[in-house]
């Protein structure tokens, strides 16, 4: 049984082992990327059906990683999230102008992460 | 009627009528000289003698003038010259009774001698003999009742003159009297308008020649010399100590210079001048020879006089000098001269006074002039002094300006390096460029030339000439092929500390006058608060460049440290809440709990965070507004919405009312939600009982947000510093209430940013109001 895919672009070990084990229980496929060049290419390669993009990556920011796809006729119109730092800074509303199609501000509950995952993408 | 009789009567008629016709001839022929030379008196005189010589068949006839105390030879006729020469020898003489003349003036009446021999009292016998005459008949001139003079007819025989040959004299006597009185009048009226026309002259020399007195006293010796007859006439001047010659005529060029050679001298005896200046008023010396006190040498001798009358010039009653007049011969001076003379004498005065108030009048408005011009470069510097910082600027108009009202030939403006101890040249006027290139390679030491000199006395330093021995300086030989003759250099002082030096410069040797020096010393007053200005400008700015960096530093310091604390507090909670939704298990129930604290604690350090990195950014300015339309009343419900759980947790009333018209609102939503929450989650947390009510009023082009409460309130004098970052009205609240104590200080800067005001009121013990309006729409450039 192969799930949906989801693209979890984020350097910080931590919140990517929080996200994995919150996925852990679904049928979704967690991939990763430890960068913003990482994030791209493998997204390009792997072709997921819904990409969460950290907005501070080493190499390039989640902002023009997200710019960058946005411009690639494959992953045109691939759902993404972007996570931004810091709620209320001004982050949404650059990240929406960049292609978002969504954004959640940190510090976010792992459980709203998830239904907003549902709600973009249902699980089956 | 015989013949005879009648041929005798007719001889007599005829001789009669011939001899009538003859006087008649005479007569108008006397009136004919009178009216033909109305100034001179002589012709009438010589045609009344020889009138009156050939009417009374006579030898001889006189004609005699009185002065009031001699009687004078005028006119006579007579046959032979020694006896001319000896009739002339005898006058003048006094009035008595020696002659016929002398009788008939001193007496006043005709006097008739019929025989100079049998006559007594007639002294003169052998000139009588001399001039052919044994019998003499003398008539008085008698004007307004007293002699003037006389006239005389002598015949070679003895006895007494006939009636009609006395009316006759009296008739030429009347005549004569007549011709002298005219001439008189004409002489006193030609003499006056000689003095009108003099004064009226020197008036007009005195109108041409306001600024000096000089042409007035040439004018006025020169009037005097020719009205008084004088051979000499001298103007002085009295300044109260000296008396000064001024202007002087003499006959003998030999006396000017001898004369000169004795004045300026003070007031004495031995000059006419002297006694005039020490008595105040006129002088008169009847006899220089006889005066034992007046002389200076023999110079007196040189001046062809003999009386010397001396008027004062007064002035506010001093005497401020004299004219002196010499006489020819010894005596008195008339009245009508000495009255000439006080005339000219005011005249002078007013001339000197003349000049006096134009001079003062001009000094003053030259005074007037350079102080204006003073006044305004001053406050041309003044105004470049505080409306600039930029120091050339500053230093260049003022030794521009300097150098222009002194009108020094160049200027320079120099700063004291007290370490290096040398000026270091700033700006400069007329400054040739291998001086300017030579002072900046090798700045000016102290002690070296005038400006290093000022280094070491504090004092302006002058230079009055550059090729003078005692001036050494490194720059000599440059300064003098640059025709640099004179300098002068005034020290820049603040406090008695040498800022730096103001140097001039000028062609001509020479010392600079007094109001150069302290001209400059204004200047340079003015240089010193420039340069002291831009010293503190320059420490300012350095200062706030450091305290910048600083700050910049601290909040970039904050800014990363919030967002390096904030990843692992991320990580926290995220695995607390996975713990908590049991995904990794079951959790036991007594677990619960303090994995919720976890999570309320949590969130609390990270509102913490959050808000310092806020600040953070907003002190570094790079908090940026993200402008949007939104709803108020979203807004507001979502802030409701938030908060519920936290009123109904502590049993509160929590209401909220927005309008329904109540437009759609442009500002930055996200903050302003910060900024309700802020103040509703401080309400609710420091009200334990009532109320807590979020209102927000559209208003003109405000909205008016407020949100009140029941709560503790605030003490009036702690309502403005509630928005200070980390302040609490007391220690003791926060730590029964908890809190940042930043909210309200971000909600302030965020309500500011939108153009806005924030303020609170309150009631101790009854609640608080906090108030926020902001605009409508925020203008775009408010926000930036």
């Amino acid at each position: 049984m192969t799930g949906k895919t989801i693209l979890y672009v984020e350097d910080n070990e931590m919140n990517r082992k929080i996200v994995r084990d919150l996925l852990k229980r679904t049928t979704y496929e967690l991939i990763e990327a430890h960068d913003g060049e990482a994030g791209v290419a493998i997204a390009l390669e792997r072709r997921p059906d819904l990409i969460l993009m950290d907005i501070q990556l080493p190499k390039i920011s989640g902002m023009e990683a997200t710019r960058r796809l946005r411009a690639e006729s494959a992953t045109a119109k691939t759902p993404i999230v972007v996570i931004t730092s810091f709620a209320l800074s001004g982050d949404e509303q650059k990240a929406t102008e960049a292609g978002a199609t969504a954004y959640l501000a940190k510090p976010y509950s792992p459980f709203d992460l998830l239904k907003l995952i549902r709600r973009l993408l249902p699980e089956q | 009627m015989p013949r005879n009789h009648g041929h005798v009567d007719v001889l007599e008629l005829e001789a009669r009528l011939a001899d009538a016709r003859a006087q008649q001839l005479a007569t108008s022929e006397i009136l004919r000289v009178i009216s033909r030379s109305p100034t001179d008196v002589q012709p009438v005189f010589d045609a009344i003698v020889n009138a009156a010589l050939m009417l009374c068949r006579a030898t001889s006839a006189n004609f005699f003038t009185f002065d009031g105390k001699l009687i004078h030879l005028r006119a006579l006729v007579n046959t032979s010259d020694d006896a001319a020469e000896a009739l002339r020898r005898l006058w003048p003489r006094p009035p008595g009774r020696d002659m016929a003349a002398t009788r008939a003036i001193a007496t006043c009446q005709p006097a008739m001698i019929p025989d100079v021999l049998a006559d007594s009292d007639f002294k003169s016998s052998v000139v009588a003999a001399a001039a052919n005459f044994r019998s003499i008949l003398a008539v008085p001139l008698v004007r307004d009742g007293a002699p003037i003079g006389a006239v005389t007819v002598g015949r070679p025989d003895p006895g007494p003159f006939p009636d009609e040959h006395l009316s006759l004299l009296q008739t030429f006597a009347a005549q004569a009297v007549i011709a002298i009185e005219n001439a008189h009048l004409f002489n006193e009226t030609r003499e006056a308008l000689e003095q009108q026309t003099a004064t009226s002259d020197i008036l007009r020399v005195i109108s041409q020649s306001p600024t000096n007195a000089q042409p007035v006293f040439d004018a006025i010796v020169k009037a005097a010399m020719r009205l008084c007859h004088s051979p000499s006439v001298n103007v002085f001047t009295y300044d109260g100590q000296l008396i000064h010659l001024c202007a002087l005529v003499n006959v003998n060029p030999d006396y000017h210079a001898a004369i000169r050679s004795f004045f300026p001298r003070p007031p004495g005896g031995e000059t006419v001048v002297g006694r005039v200046v020490l008595t105040c008023g006129v002088v008169i010396i009847p006899d220089v020879l006889e005066d034992r006190e007046y002389g200076i040498g023999k110079v007196t001798l040189m001046g062809d006089f003999r009386s010397l009358l001396g008027v004062p010039l007064i002035r506010d009653r001093r005497p401020i000098g004299a004219i002196v007049v010499g006489g020819r011969e010894p005596g008195d001076f008339p009245e009508k001269q000495v009255a000439l003379l006080q005339t000219f004498a005011d005249q002078a005065v007013i001339a000197i006074e003349n000049v006096r108030l134009f001079t003062e009048l001009a000094d003053r408005s030259a005074a007037l002039t350079r102080s204006v011009g003073e006044l305004k470069a001053l406050s041309e510097v003044g105004q470049a002094v505080s409306s600039t910082l930029d120091l050339e600027t500053v230093l260049m108009t003022i030794v521009s300006r300097a150098v222009e009202l002194t009108g020094m030939d160049g200027g320079s403006i120099f700063e004291y390096d007290e370490r290096a101890e040398e000026f270091r040249l700033q700006a400069a006027e007329n400054m040739p460029q291998d001086i300017a290139d030579d002072m900046r390679k090798s700045p000016t030491r102290k002690g070296d030339g005038a400006l290093g000199r000022t280094a070491i006395t504090l004092e302006p330093t002058q230079v009055p000439d550059t090729y003078d021995d005692t001036y050494q300086s490194i720059r000599k030989e440059l300064l003098i092929r640059a025709g640099w003759r004179a300098l002068l250099a005034v020290p820049l002082l603040r406090e008695n500390h040498l800022l730096g030096g103001l140097l001039v410069n000028r062609k001509a040797p020479g010392l600079f006058p007094v109001e150069t020096v302290e001209l400059l010393r204004a200047f340079a007053t003015q240089s010193a608060l420039a340069i002291q200005n831009a010293r503190l400008f320059r420490e300012i700015a350095d200062k706030s460049r450091q305290l910048e960096t600083a700050s910049r530093h601290k909040s970039d310091f904050l800014a990363s440290m919030s967002h390096e604390l904030r990843t692992p507090l991320n990580a926290i909670l995220g695995f607390n809440e996975l713990l908590l939704g049991e995904i990794y298990g079951e959790v036991p129930k007594e677990m619960k709990p303090p994995l919720e604290d976890i999570q309320t604690s949590g969130r609390h350090l990270l509102r913490l965070i959050n808000n310092v990195l806020d600040l953070a950014k907003i002190e570094a300015g790079r908090m940026e507004l993200a402008l949007a339309d939104y709803s108020v009343q979203d807004l507001v419900e979502s802030v409701r919405a938030t908060l519920r759980p936290l009123a109904e947790d502590k049993g509160l009333e929590f209401a909220t009312s927005v309008p329904s018209d109540v437009p759609i609102a442009y500002g930055d939503p996200g903050r302003i939600t910060q900024c309700v929450m802020n103040l509703a989650g401080n309400s609710l947390k420091f009200t334990k009982t009532g109320k807590v009510e979020i209102s927000v009023a559209a208003k003109d082009n405000l909205l008016v947000y407020k949100v009140a409460d029941t709560g503790i309130g605030i003490p009036t004098d702690k309502l403005d510093s509630v928005f200070a970052e980390f302040k609490q009205t007391d220690a003791t609240i926060s730590s029964e209430y908890g809190g940042t104590g930043l909210g309200l200080s971000i909600s302030r800067k965020f309500v500011e940013m939108h153009g806005g005001r924030i303020w609170a009121e309150s009631e101790l013990g009854k609640g608080s109001t906090f108030i926020f309006e902001i605009p409508l729409r925020v203008s775009p450039v408010v926000a930036s």
